[in-house]
């Protein structure tokens, strides 16, 4: 009976103790030898008549040397390790470390051979016998199977019956379906319904096309608190933040399934459309002047901000509209005609700020004559956005053109799409440059094949004139994604069953022919431009939403020559590309808008409940915070970005207490929150219109206001908003809700902070020599390192310089001369994201300022200077953007619940 | 798990009185320094030594912090390096007990007295950076007794405290001087650095 037991791993029976002992034993002197080192005896080192040789000594050294190297080597060798840990790291599955098969390939034998070393017992689930419960499931399982079988045979007779009662009327019905359904103007789209047996699981909010693809790999949200009414993946389950910053910025492409953002058709006369957009505050520049004919035309994109047209203007949400191309073939009527032509355009937006862009679509629409038609295409266009330096090569290597019969600028096309094959950065393209054809079914060309070096008949030179000429900016035709038909037609794609029968009748390697019946599918790419000109673009491609499936597994498959396959994120991701690239996310970096203020209370709430959760004597005591000169206590609530506090002051129950400061008392509990939040509503798309018991705006007035806007306004509102972005010029790393100060008016503390910026300068200007931060840190100081000085300079000042360099060295927080934290009246604004950036290889943040603050506040520290109160307002009625000095975008920022604050420097974004 | 965390003490031995021999003095002064020792200088007799000494330094309280995995990793009579290894914790009571012997230990009671430096050239936390440094030091000695057997020599005190090799970087040097040595040796890095010829 024993000896059927099979041993326990690493604790061998009796029997076998003695072979055992000895293999240990053999095994220990195995690594020992391995381990040590061989030397020479000291004659070696001599000559033949024992003395010292310069020969001799040499050839020692030399077969030490060798003796080093080859312990090296042995020792490493003899260090022991499995199979399965050669994989790489994302490959590795938990069970290769007990099934051979979970391993490549190279490596089976060698695993096998460890296992049955280690006596690992190898099961595979199939095999292994259920446990008594699990037996249960099997058996109920089972019966339900048998028992749905015996009802779906007694449907299917009963529909055979019906059938052959009247057979034509169902070849006919079948035709009908086939036929696009209504379009419905004006109102709001409803999400596809789905059979029954699926209907609760969409129930608060809808499925991306590619949610069971996402599901299985990334964290989702909780089903019963979705975002903004989508299940939008959040994050890889996989570690990805430094393969994200790679794959987004040196090597390979990043991918999102971005279907969540909400498309608005608008079809009417040019006049009226332009009217709409009027408006909605786009820029007169772009509507009227030679600057956005090519947008007007509908070969590029354009994105910006859009405003309440009534009230106080407030902006809404930064858009992307795409107009479809004027038809320019020739018309029998005649040219007068041409005014009361439809066209239309695409608004984007993202869904957090949907119904609020589209009452306000539908408002100004009303106001219109000859009114334009509105549609909501939410769940007819979905789109991916990929960025990176794969990323046209990807998309080259899936999108394959499916040509027009007899269209010759189409074919041009397809030429000039493989072409752009050998593009590394969608930004070297024109600016928001648009592309539109039809393209094939990707499930046909599946999978996909690496793209040949498609340049092989071109020198850079034509490359680059392709890139500039731009044929595609004369030469378009009108989108097909425009139509409705063509969108309906394009999602009625043939099924996968199909598709695998026609594979199985093909050659095998061959890719499938495309038979002519195959849809062709309607695609619209945007290529938009990073701020700056080194770092990646971003592809956007609108598809019709089913097609948005077959396109992302065919992607997501895609061999990239550099090597490996797009990596794909999630919302996270998106917030760190965009960081990285110095740029704000929407909404959640925007606290002016509406969508951005209830991003904040919820994240607000959210923070807050964190904090409550930890143990008092973990979580930080903001009632206990040591600002530095004798003041204690957190601005506001340290969980929040304090908006209330920075424009209201202290509210009065805290005055109070700040005023007695009494240690001896117990800390008062946390102030109540301004307006209490209820949780978010999990309404259904038919509820949408209904007021959400979110806040409907901001509180105080507050309201956003774009850098574009901002370089026109001569004064700004009180409680006005601007996104900046903040680069740390010391260290220290700022996270959301950190308190940005501006720099003192207090003289004193002022001269301590600036000398320290001098100070920083002088020492970090060696450093940051080949970061590519955006701002230069040297450009107004004296010279005071050797860097700053002329090459030419006398060799004693240079060493003068060192010398100090030397002697000065790194600025601690922990020095007692550390200036101190400026006071509350200083506080500028919150930093909403903070992270130390990758690219740049040092902390930095995106916030969030009072601009009518920062400017009181630059006024109040230069008459201090000059020590006249009356001129301060000389510089008003001028640009504000140039208002600023670039000492003046110097501030001090300081996380929520810490004393040391950190100097950094900020530009608008 | 609780790692045992060691020290690789990377150490020459010099002789810097070559009178002692009756051999040629018209060799450099690099390769007379880097004698090679006597056979009878084996890892057990040095380990003993040092226990010697440091129980001399810092008597039985010492000698009982340092006894425990003390340990000749390598000691090559023909180039006169080793690599010691000791606990992490007291490495430097093994440091001064190493730079405080002046003598090689005897083997036997009417052994001639030898008088020497023992060189700590490199503290490691791994064996493999301590060997990596001993490549480094013995390929620049090769380099070095080459061009000195040439005719340039450098004499005296310079060829042994010649650590940075021919071209001294004055950047090299700053950044090395920025760091504070104190916190330096209390990094729990397991690739510490320390040139003594810095110091």
């Amino acid at each position: 009976m024993a000896s059927n037991i099979p041993a326990k791993r690493k604790q061998p029976a009796d029997s076998k103790n003695q072979s055992n002992d000895s293999k240990r034993a053999a095994k220990r002197v195995k690594t020992s030898q391995a381990r040590s080192i061989l030397t020479q005896a000291s004659e070696k080192a001599l000559n033949k008549n024992g003395d010292l040789d310069v020969s001799t000594f040499i050839k020692a050294r030399e077969y030490e040397i060798k003796a080093m190297e080859s312990s090296m080597g042995s020792s490493k060798k003899s260090s022991s390790t499995r199979a399965f840990q050669q994989v790489p790291k994302d490959l590795r599955r938990r069970t290769a470390s007990h099934n051979v098969k979970k391993v490549p390939k190279r490596l089976r034998a060698r695993a096998a051979k460890e296992m049955k070393d280690d006596n690992t017992p190898t099961v595979s689930s199939r095999r292994r016998n259920p446990t008594p419960h699990m037996r249960l499931r099997l058996e109920t399982a089972k019966r339900l199977e048998t028992i749905s079988k015996r009802i779906q045979a007694k449907r299917e007779k009963a529909f055979n019956a019906k059938h052959s009662l009247r057979g034509p009327d169902v070849a006919e019905k079948a035709s009908a379906i086939s036929k696009p359904p209504k379009v419905h103007k004006n109102v709001l789209a409803s999400p596809e319904k789905q059979s029954s047996k699926y209907r609760r699981r969409e129930v608060h909010k809808s499925w991306l096309p590619t949610h069971i693809w996402h599901a299985k790999r990334a964290h989702m949200p909780e089903p019963k608190s979705p975002l903004w009414r989508f299940a939008i993946p959040l994050s890889p389950t996989a570690k990805v933040h430094r393969p994200t910053h790679r794959a987004g910025s040196l090597r390979g492409c990043v991918a999102w399934d971005t279907s969540y953002q909400s498309t608005i058709l608008v079809r009417g006369v040019q006049a009226s459309l332009l009217g709409v957009l009027r408006a909605l505050g786009v820029d007169e520049t772009v509507l009227g002047g030679k600057k956005g004919s090519k947008w007007r035309r509908g070969t590029r994109s354009w994105s910006g901000w859009i405003r309440e047209r009534d009230g106080d203007k407030s902006s809404i949400a930064e858009v992307q509209i795409i107009w479809c191309v004027e038809d320019t073939k020739p018309h029998d009527g005649a040219p007068a005609q041409k005014h009361k032509e439809k066209r239309q355009f695409f608004l984007r937006v993202h869904p957090s700020a949907f119904l609020q862009v589209w009452t306000e679509v539908l408002k100004v629409t009303k106001i219109q004559k000859p009114s334009p038609d509105v549609e909501d295409l939410r769940f007819q266009v979905g789109s991916i956005d990929i960025t990176g330096p794969g990323s046209t090569e990807a998309l080259v290597g899936i999108l394959m053109p499916k040509l027009q019969t007899g269209a010759d600028p189409s074919e041009n096309l397809e030429d000039l799409w493989s072409q752009l094959g050998a593009l590394t950065n969608p930004s070297a393209l024109p600016p928001s440059a648009l592309l539109s054809f039809n393209f094939h079914d990707p499930r046909l060309f599946h999978p996909p094949r690496t793209v040949k070096s498609t340049n092989i008949g071109y020198s850079e030179h034509e490359f680059l004139t392709m890139l500039a000429s731009w044929s595609p900016d004369t030469t378009a035709s009108p989108s097909a994604l425009f139509s409705h038909a063509a969108r309906y037609a394009a999602s009625r794609l043939p099924s996968q069953k199909a598709i695998n029968r026609r594979k199985g009748a093909a050659l095998p390697g061959n890719h499938l022919l495309p038979l002519p019946t195959d849809p062709s599918i309607p695609i619209l790419l945007i290529a938009s431009r990073a701020p700056s000109l080194n770092m990646q673009g971003t592809w956007s491609l609108l598809i019709p939403w089913k097609c948005v499936l077959p396109v992302w597994h065919s992607l997501m498959h895609y061999p990239i020559s550099t090597g490996g396959e797009p990596r794909f994120g999630g919302l996270q991701e998106k917030r760190q590309i965009l960081f990285e690239q110095g740029q704000a996310w929407f909404p959640g970096d925007f606290h002016g808008t509406r969508a951005g203020w209830q991003w904040e209370v919820i994240e607000r709430e959210k923070r807050k409940k964190a904090w409550e959760k930890r143990p008092k004597s973990k979580r930080v005591s903001w009632d206990a915070v040591d600002l530095g000169d004798g003041r204690k206590g957190e601005i506001g609530n340290g969980w929040a970005c304090d908006w209330e506090r920075l424009f209201e002051g202290p509210r009065p129950q805290e005055t109070e207490l700040i005023s007695q400061n009494d240690p001896s008392k117990p800390p008062p509990a946390p102030a109540p929150q301004a307006a209490p939040v209820p949780p978010i509503p999990h309404a259904t798309a038919s509820e949408l219109p209904k007021a959400p018991t979110l806040p409907r705006r901001p509180p105080l007035n507050i309201s956003h206001v774009s850098s574009a806007l901002l370089g026109t306004l001569t004064s700004v509102p009180s409680h006005c908003l601007a996104s900046i972005h903040i680069t740390l010029l010391h260290r220290g790393t700022p996270t959301t809700c950190a308190r940005i100060y501006s720099l003192p008016v207090d003289a004193a503390l002022r001269k301590k902070w600036l000398s320290l910026f001098s100070s920083l300068r002088s020492s970090a200007s060696t450093q940051i020599k080949s970061s590519r931060s955006k701002t230069s840190i040297g450009d107004t100081a004296v010279p005071s390192h050797v860097s700053d000085l002329p090459s030419d300079a006398p060799a004693h000042i240079k060493r003068q310089a060192l010398a100090r360099a030397l002697l000065n060295g790194p600025v601690s927080a922990n020095a007692e001369d550390y200036p101190s934290c400026p006071a509350e009246e200083d506080l500028i604004g919150f930093v909403t994201t903070g992270n130390f950036d990758l690219g740049m290889g040092r902390s930095a943040a995106v916030g969030n300022i009072a601009i009518a603050r920062v400017l009181k506040l630059v006024d109040a520290s230069e008459n201090m200077a000059s020590g006249t109160a009356g001129d301060s307002m000389s510089r008003k009625g001028k640009n504000l953007l140039r208002w600023l000095k670039p000492d003046d975008r110097i501030c001090v920022v300081r996380n929520a619940g810490q004393r040391v604050a950190r100097l950094a420097r900020w530009e608008f974004i | 798990m609780v790692r045992v965390k060691h020290r690789y003490l990377l150490l020459n031995i010099l002789y810097p009185e070559p009178e002692q021999y009756p051999w040629k003095a018209s060799l450099p002064d690099t390769i007379q320094f880097h004698h090679p020792s006597p056979d009878d200088l084996t890892p057990q007799l040095l380990a003993r030594a040092i226990k010697d000494q440091i129980s001399i330094l810092y008597g039985d309280y010492g000698a009982g912090l340092t006894n425990n995995g003390l340990n000749i990793k390598y000691l090559s009579p023909a180039t006169s390096t080793a690599i010691i290894r000791c606990s992490r914790d007291n490495y430097r009571l093994v440091w001064a007990a190493l730079t405080y012997m002046t003598q090689l230990p005897k083997s036997s009671r009417f052994a001639q007295a030898r008088s020497c430096v023992m060189q700590v050239v490199r503290v490691s936390g791994t064996i493999k950076k301590s060997e990596e440094e001993a490549i480094r030091r013995a390929k620049n000695a090769i380099l070095k007794a080459k061009k000195d057997a040439a005719g340039s020599a450098t004499e005296g005190l310079n060829a042994i405290l010649d650590q940075f090799g021919p071209d001294v970087d004055l950047e090299v040097l700053r950044q090395k001087r920025s760091k504070p040595i104190a916190t330096l040796e209390d990094e729990d890095d397991d690739d510490l650095e320390m040139m003594s010829g810095s110091d």
